[in-house]
């Protein structure tokens, strides 16, 4: 923090504080956008604590069903046909 | 038909625009964004290719997305619960990075782009890697390998293309990745996955293969369709450490970054290993080009993916390879499958015709072929500031659609000056030792100079043995191996290089792509003056006008105004 800020000061001394100005703009902002990222952050925050509960609840099984199976073979030459119209 | 191709979310977003089966405009996200290897969703690069045909999104008959996402979704779900429970850390980064934007592309295009939902299209990775290897070849028909990191399940495939019609035969599955494994042992030597693969390759002309058995018995399929043993290796279901403790078993102990490399004297242990990758890299990729060769036994190889960027990999394949003919695209990674994408559809869904245009993408230059734009004046003070040994950035014409190797933006110095080959990196702020440039002959006077192949190749992606000539003129450019890299200028494609070259009395230069260290390759004049700034140029070239490195600029006209 120490560097960035010294850094910052320098680029301002020597007028070249907009090189920055892009990446400074959110630490600024008013309290309003502070308010949003600090929700965006606590929901991904969120997120992902959920996912890893999920991991060792809901999946648990499937992780030990996958685990003990012989998974795909490395090579196969069945290719079918693609379908341009398919996401899967 | 206005058909625009999307690559996106991996590495090196890039869109690709074609109307009427002909391609109006290419561009990677990165050199718009300024971010290297930019992976976000390409939205200047698509307004870009939009105001480049001047046309606007609504009026694109298909929009086409180089992957199929919920594919990739369940290969990455499934690969997590193979790995159960060493997932465990990893999973709710990776599930968050899918289930956040990947998973959602087509409401994203078309909410960015304005189009029906019904006009969106998806492709698989390597069916567009393999479409943009063969469609823009000058092959009518050939033999199609993509050699790849990552993408749906597949991470290499065999094809075919004829005419308009291109199919994948087979094709090997996730885990077993050569890309990946490659950027394991990147890793394992202390570079950047992802990014550095090219200076392990760098790395492996001053070691020995020690480890070439460790290697083999790691890459299993010597003959024919490799597997990889999974044991030491987390790469397939964790993207921030790819390689487990174990390797160490192996290799030895790990590198990492800001370590002592251990490539002379008497350990070189980690130019060993680069060597011994290399050795198996080359091995598997070979044995996968003669399987394609058996199934498609055509003179022609179209070869794409992150392996198609190993220089000494398509030397090899070239050399000791069943096919006379090699085409790599100019951009044959995750980037140019926005524009294979986008030539698949044209040609194997609405039946479009091959055209000759989307070969001219490689040898795109603004003056007209066989005539050079530079002044006489021009040219000679080129001449003498890299007789005096300056380093010189060259920013020309157009950018370039491509992963390396752009004339249009490089830079480059003569080889005769002291220490030239480091010289020309540190000004671009390439410090690493054993990395060498490029060296720009012209097509005439190469055999001289390199150990040309037989057949048609690509020749900016070759690493090639060096002649005794060239090793006295540019020995800083050849590595211990006595091989470089050839950058073989031709009259035809790049008229202005080869003038400058002819004038020279030794006619070689070297020569690297105009980008810094952690920067995308400069894209505007405003960004080679920018990175110029930054730089330890010595004079900056951008069209007529060059500007020394105390600030001062003038215009370099003849007096007849040429």
């Amino acid at each position: 923090m120490d560097f960035c800020a010294a850094i910052g000061c320098l680029l301002h001394a020597t007028d070249r504080a907009r090189a920055i100005s892009p990446v400074a703009q959110p630490p600024n902002e008013s309290f309003v956008g502070r308010w949003k990222r600090l929700g965006i952050h606590s929901g991904a925050s969120f997120s992902r604590v959920l996912l890893y509960v999920l991991y060792w609840t809901l999946l648990l099984p499937f992780g030990i069903v996958a685990k003990l199976g012989r998974g795909r073979p490395a090579f196969r030459d069945d290719v079918p046909p693609p379908n341009a119209r398919s996401q899967y | 038909m206005r058909i625009l191709g999307i690559s996106a979310f991996h590495s090196d977003a890039a869109a690709a625009l074609l109307v009427d089966g002909q391609t109006v405009a290419a561009a990677q996200e990165e050199r718009f964004s300024r971010i290297s290897l930019d992976p976000s969703f390409p939205v200047q690069a698509i307004q870009f290719c939009l105001e480049r045909a001047g046309i606007r999104a609504p009026d694109l008959d298909h929009v086409v997305f180089y992957e199929k996402p919920l594919r990739k979704f369940e290969r990455i779900l499934a690969a997590q619960m193979k790995a159960f429970p060493r997932s465990a850390r990893s999973f709710a980064h990776v599930m968050f990075a899918s289930l956040g934007d990947r998973i959602w592309i087509k409401n994203r295009i078309t909410k960015e782009l304005g189009v029906d939902a019904a006009r969106v299209l998806f492709t698989d990775q390597q069916l567009a890697l393999g479409a943009n290897a063969f469609y823009t070849s000058p092959f009518d028909s050939a033999a199609v390998l993509t050699v790849d990191n990552e993408g749906e399940w597949a991470t290499a495939s065999i094809g075919a293309g004829h005419d308009t019609r291109f199919e994948v035969h087979a094709e090997v599955t996730f885990p077993h990745s050569l890309g990946l494994f490659a950027s394991a042992i990147t890793q394992f030597l202390g570079f950047i996955p992802g990014e550095d693969e090219h200076k392990v390759e760098a790395l492996a002309g001053y070691g020995k293969p020690a480890f070439a058995e460790v290697m083999d018995h790691l890459v299993q399929g010597a003959d024919g369709p490799f597997a990889i043993d999974q044991a030491p290796f987390r790469f397939s279901f964790d993207s921030q450490r790819l390689y487990d403790d174990s390797l160490c078993d192996h290799l030895g102990p790990a590198r990492f970054s800001g370590d002592l490399l251990l490539i002379e004297g008497a350990d070189t242990r980690h130019a060993d290993i680069a060597a011994s990758l290399q050795q198996v890299l080359e091995d598997r990729v070979l044995a996968l080009a003669r399987t394609a060769h058996e199934r498609t036994p055509s003179p022609h190889l179209c070869f794409a993916g992150q392996l198609a960027t190993n220089r000494r990999v398509n030397a090899r394949v070239l050399a000791d390879g069943p096919f006379t003919d090699l085409f790599i695209p100019a951009s044959a990674t995750k980037a140019g499958g926005a524009l294979g994408a986008a030539l698949f559809v044209h040609h194997a869904v609405e039946g479009g015709s091959r055209t000759d245009s989307s070969f001219d993408l490689n040898l795109s230059r603004t003056a007209a072929p066989g005539t050079s734009d530079l002044s006489d004046r021009l040219v000679a003070e080129m001449k003498q500031r890299l007789l005096g040994g300056e380093v010189i950035g060259w920013s020309r014409g157009e950018m370039e659609f491509g992963d390396q190797s752009t004339p249009n933006r490089c830079v480059m110095a003569c080889p005769g000056a002291e220490n030239a080959n480091r010289r020309l990196l540190e000004a671009i702020q390439v410090f690493e030792p054993f990395l060498t440039c490029r060296v720009a002959v012209p097509e005439d006077l190469a055999a001289g100079f390199f150990e040309l192949p037989s057949g048609d190749a690509p020749f900016l992606r070759l690493q090639l043995a060096a002649r005794e000539r060239l090793r006295d003129i540019a020995a800083s450019a050849v590595t211990p191996d006595g091989t470089a890299w050839p950058h073989i200028v031709t009259s035809r494609r790049d008229p202005e290089l080869h003038a400058l070259l002819m004038t020279l009395d030794d006619p070689v230069l070297l020569m690297a792509d105009f980008k810094l260290r952690g920067s995308p390759l400069v894209r505007t004049q405003a960004d080679a003056v920018r990175a110029f700034e930054r730089s330890r140029l010595d004079a900056l070239v951008v069209d007529s006008r060059v500007v020394d490195s105390n600030g001062q600029a003038h215009d370099s006209v003849s007096p007849s105004g040429a």
